[in-house]
């Protein structure tokens, strides 16, 4: 199984009982940020993206009152995450192309180095990967784009009190 | 034991040492309350993070608080901006 590591924003920030709760409920590979917009930083273990972010948004719903109001990637990647997103390199053809060992050289420089880890832009990496290297790589996932459409819709569709019959709409559609 | 400050993870530990070392905008502060360790916050007072006891998998909570000060990085050349 691959570990995915993606973003949920929150409604509203749990309370310190509801954040031991979602722990509890198997949420202790996820960091809460907190603050005006808060949300979960998720690495989950699953087959795929999408049933890593519904194992997440179930876990959350555990909590009355608090859901996720979208889905979205983390700009910020080690390059263990890079390849995982990018799906055509491993995390050693990255740290080659990143020291210059491979490649023309000009990989973008790390965000932050903390521990002997660094932290990238994964918008700067893809950037560079495209038009230096000549990757193949989507602008968006779409495996976010469609969870985060999935959560927008069920949003909206709680809002308007008409759950049961988006849902019915889904399965017919 | 663990003396206070210190998370009782080594790997979290080291990374919340180098990042206070490197942005003297952030600060760690711990505050128990059942899974939460403490916190850690930056000047900013943007989105503080919450700091795990036992993360599922300590490496990865490491990654997200390197993550977490990444956002915050510019912090430090604002701070020093209005403190000169």
């Amino acid at each position: 199984m691959t570990i995915w590591d993606f973003r949920v924003m929150l409604n509203r920030e749990p309370d310190a009982d509801e954040y031991n709760q979602l722990v509890e409920a198997g949420m202790d590979d996820c960091a809460l940020v907190g603050g005006s917009q808060p949300y979960f930083m998720c690495d989950r273990e699953s087959d795929s993206l999408l049933e890593a972010v519904i194992s997440v948004l179930v876990q959350i719903r555990q909590v009355k009152g608090l859901w996720v109001v979208s889905v979205a990637h983390d700009d910020a990647v080690t390059l263990g995450d890079a390849a995982r997103r990018h799906g055509g390199r491993t995390q050693a053809s990255l740290r080659q192309l990143s020291t210059g060992q491979r490649g023309p050289g000009g990989f973008p420089e790390p965000l932050i180095e903390a521990d002997n880890v660094s932290v990238y832009s994964w918008a700067e990496i893809s950037e560079w990967l495209r038009t230096t290297m000549g990757d193949d790589i989507p602008h968006g996932n779409r495996d976010i784009a469609l969870a985060d459409a999935a959560v927008k819709l069920a949003c909206r569709a709680r809002a308007m009190h008409q759950e049961p019959l988006v849902r019915r709409l889904l399965e017919v559609a | 034991m663990v003396g206070r400050g210190r998370h009782q993870n080594n790997e979290i530990n080291a990374v919340l040492k180098a990042i206070r070392k490197i942005n003297s905008a952030i600060s760690v502060e711990e505050d128990h309350n059942g899974h939460r360790w403490g916190w850690i916050t930056c000047a900013c007072k943007d989105k503080p993070m919450v700091i795990t006891c036992t993360p599922r998998n300590p490496g990865n909570h490491a990654k997200q608080i390197r993550q977490w000060a990444t956002r915050h990085h510019e912090c430090m050349s604002d701070e020093q901006e209005e403190t000169s």
